[in-house]
């Protein structure tokens, strides 16, 4: 496993999912009651077509119920959400036994009907302390009693995943539960661009020291996170969450709201593999002009012509990058030097470009938003670790 | 103020009093449990233990004083909770209890039981011997193990592992005792509550607002295991309990091999595991500690090429 497909309203979602299974670029897809509705609609599928098509590509068909998304007060975008029915006649909460066992039935219930495996809901917490994560760590335990083998899921912001000691006591009682895959979730309160804000380095290295611990004993999936989720793929993750647009890439609470203006389809950019970017195609236009072949050397291939080639080669470059640092096993300290590696190498060739390239072509900024803040986390982590 | 002879006057009466309250729990209790010829063992807190004779056979009885206090629901619950997770659990390395818990008094005054006799030493009278080769220790990490996987079982968390705590039996075993804290992990409110505990002896889990897990025993007989093996804590309590809880959560035990450089390798790595300061890294439970424990013959083996 490596690279999953977060869910997304694209028309052409389940089309491109399966294609890039059948070129062994993408492992499978995360299907989210958001995005996917039980009962087909107009340029909608099914949930139950889109995990079948997913797993008869030879794919990984995962439900995630999104609760941690659903109990935003923010979210409203209910309408494909609601025909799966997931919540009980005491309410839409986790607060209560009655509700949290109304909804871990109904969620097992649907993962059943997909052939998906059991993947216990949880909410978004903003620290390790207090009645929220109590009742997020009640859900997984009763989630357990339901079903012993069940995934779990744990969901945060910032300052979750910040609060060091108390995090790490959090976590020591999520792992009791031995859960034999965990899929984590950064949650970004905004995402105002397609570039990664790894800038809250406590947070990300918290991140990070968490997948470490819970990557012991189960699979751990970081959930919407593309490059952004490198490191966290480092301290021991196998998978990352990705996919078209940036609400696919990185948790987006708009991407559940009704306001959010629908589908936040980019403008035209293009990976450029050994620089860990998405730099826009202007950019990548103006990077060619100066050395076609050095271009070809950083994208990783040829130009994409197209966004749908730019969507393979996307998903090509990152696949590529996590299979590489899955190749070290659980070996940290190789896996840690993997990206290490990697960020020195593409931060000199990025630095080199900086430096060739017209003025304003391409702004400073983004080398510290795609590799240099980064690459702080990794050396955080690591450090801590003794991996660094 | 009063003057010295005063105050020692009324520590004299103070004293009587309680003797003879003690003296009136003792004669109650021997009728309830129909055990006999009692004499005073040690005494701790609420709790006074005795040796007895019941129909032939030496036996532990032991009284628990319910205090005239809001405390009084505290101390009967935890009482109860010790026999019958006592009476629950069946393992050859844990004290094995004999009755029920049975009440004295309308109000109640006290809970009595009767246990086994364990012979041996408690740990807590062994420190003079620490520290204590290899071939001394493994035992008593598997030993304590296994008694700790029998709670385990149970989703029990002993909670207050220390050297009062675990027997050395005169056959060389280890059991482990008075799990008088012990919290049942399914039956418990998730809210952070204070976690008792010996000082030098705490988890990281037992700072306030902490909550235990099955691996904060696995810490636990890590401390067991450090200090038989270095005759020092490793984490000396200071006196301020700020500073204490703050050094439990943030800080990390040093490893064992950096205090004593001839414990082998694979003894080292385990006790180093269990005193991780985060739970997730250590051992989960006693069960997966066991897993990990060399054979017997793997650890004379271990033995012999150190």
């Amino acid at each position: 496993m490596s690279v999953l497909l977060q869910d997304g309203r694209r028309g052409g979602h389940l089309r491109w999912a399966t294609q890039g299974i059948q070129l062994g670029i993408v492992d499978g897809v995360v299907i989210s009651p958001f995005h996917t509705p039980r009962v087909a609609v107009p340029h909608h599928y099914a949930g139950a077509k889109v995990a079948s098509e997913v797993t008869d590509a030879g794919g990984e068909a995962v439900f995630d119920p999104t609760t941690h998304a659903r109990l935003l007060p923010s979210s409203d975008d209910l309408a494909h959400y609601d025909t799966w029915q997931l919540w009980g006649l005491s309410g839409v909460g986790l607060d209560t036994d009655v509700r949290r066992l109304e909804h871990l039935e109904r969620v097992f219930i649907r993962q059943h009907e997909l052939s998906a495996p059991s993947l216990a809901p949880t909410m978004t917490l903003d620290s390790p302390l207090g009645v929220e994560a109590d009742q997020a760590l009640r859900t997984a335990h009763l989630a357990r009693g339901l079903e012993r083998d069940c995934w779990q899921a744990v969901s945060g912001r910032r300052s979750f995943w910040r609060s060091g000691a108390d995090l790490d006591a959090y976590t020591g009682q999520l792992a009791a539960l031995r859960a034999p895959c965990w899929m984590l979730t950064m949650v970004n309160d905004t995402v105002v661009d397609n570039a990664p804000d790894l800038a809250d380095t406590d947070a990300f290295a918290g991140f990070c020291r968490t997948v470490h611990s819970l990557s012991q004993r189960g699979r751990v999936i970081v959930c919407h996170a593309d490059y952004g989720g490198l490191p966290a793929v480092a301290a021991g993750a196998s998978d990352i969450g990705t996919g078209w647009d940036r609400g696919m890439r990185y948790f987006d609470p708009h991407s559940f709201q009704l306001t959010s203006g629908g589908v936040q389809i980019p403008a035209s950019y293009v990976t450029q593999g050994r620089l860990g970017s998405v730099l826009r195609r202007d950019t990548a236009d103006t990077i060619a002009r100066l050395d076609e072949a050095q271009a070809l050397v950083l994208r990783g291939g040829p130009m994409p012509i197209d966004d749908a080639a730019e969507r393979v080669h996307h998903l090509r470059q990152l696949h590529g990058l996590v299979i590489a640092i899955n190749g070290h096993g659980l070996a940290r300290v190789a896996r840690v030097n993997e990206l290490r590696t990697f960020y020195e190498q593409a931060m000199a060739d990025f630095t080199n470009l900086l430096g060739r390239l017209p003025r304003g072509s391409i702004s400073e900024s983004l080398l510290t938003r795609w590799l240099g803040d980064p690459h702080k986390v990794l050396e955080r982590y690591a450090r801590a670790e003794n991996l660094w | 103020m009063a003057p010295p002879d005063s105050v020692n006057v009324l520590r004299t009466a103070r004293n009587l009093g309680e003797r003879v309250e003690q003296d009136e729990l003792v004669a109650e209790a021997q009728a309830a449990l129909g055990a006999a010829e009692l004499s005073p063992m040690r005494t701790g807190g609420q709790k006074y233990v005795y040796r007895a004779q019941l129909e032939g056979v030496s036996v532990v009885v032991k009284i628990v004083a319910i205090p005239e206090t809001a405390y009084a629901t505290v101390v009967l619950e935890r009482a109860r909770r010790e026999v019958e997770l006592l009476s629950t659990v069946e393992s050859a390395y844990v004290v094995r209890v004999m009755s029920e818990a049975v009440e004295i008094g309308d109000r109640p005054e006290a809970v009595c039981w009767v246990e086994e006799m364990l012979d041996g030493s408690d740990l807590g009278d062994l420190r003079s011997t620490f520290p204590w080769d290899v071939n001394q220790t493994w035992p008593l990490i598997a030993d304590v193990a296994q008694g700790l996987a029998a709670c385990h079982e149970l989703d029990v968390v002993h909670r207050d592992l220390s050297p009062g705590n675990v027997r050395r039996r005169d056959d060389g075993r280890f059991a482990l005792m008075d799990p008088g804290f012990a919290r049942h992990l399914a039956r418990t409110a998730l809210t952070g509550l204070y976690q008792p505990g010996t000082p030098g002896y705490l988890t990281p889990e037992h700072i306030p607002g902490g909550q235990p897990t099955l691996a904060s025993d696995i810490f636990g007989l890590g401390i067991l295991a450090f200090q038989a093996l270095t005759a020092t804590l490793p984490l000396q309590p200071t006196g301020d309990d700020a500073a204490d809880y703050n050094q439990l959560k943030t800080g990390q035990v040093p490893p064992l091999r950096d205090i004593r450089r001839d414990v082998p390798e694979d003894l080292a790595a385990i006790v180093d595991r269990c005193l991780q300061r985060q739970p997730a890294r250590r051992y989960l439970d006693a069960a997966e500690l066991l897993e990990d424990l060399p054979s017997a013959d793997a650890r004379s083996a271990s033995l012999v090429s150190s």
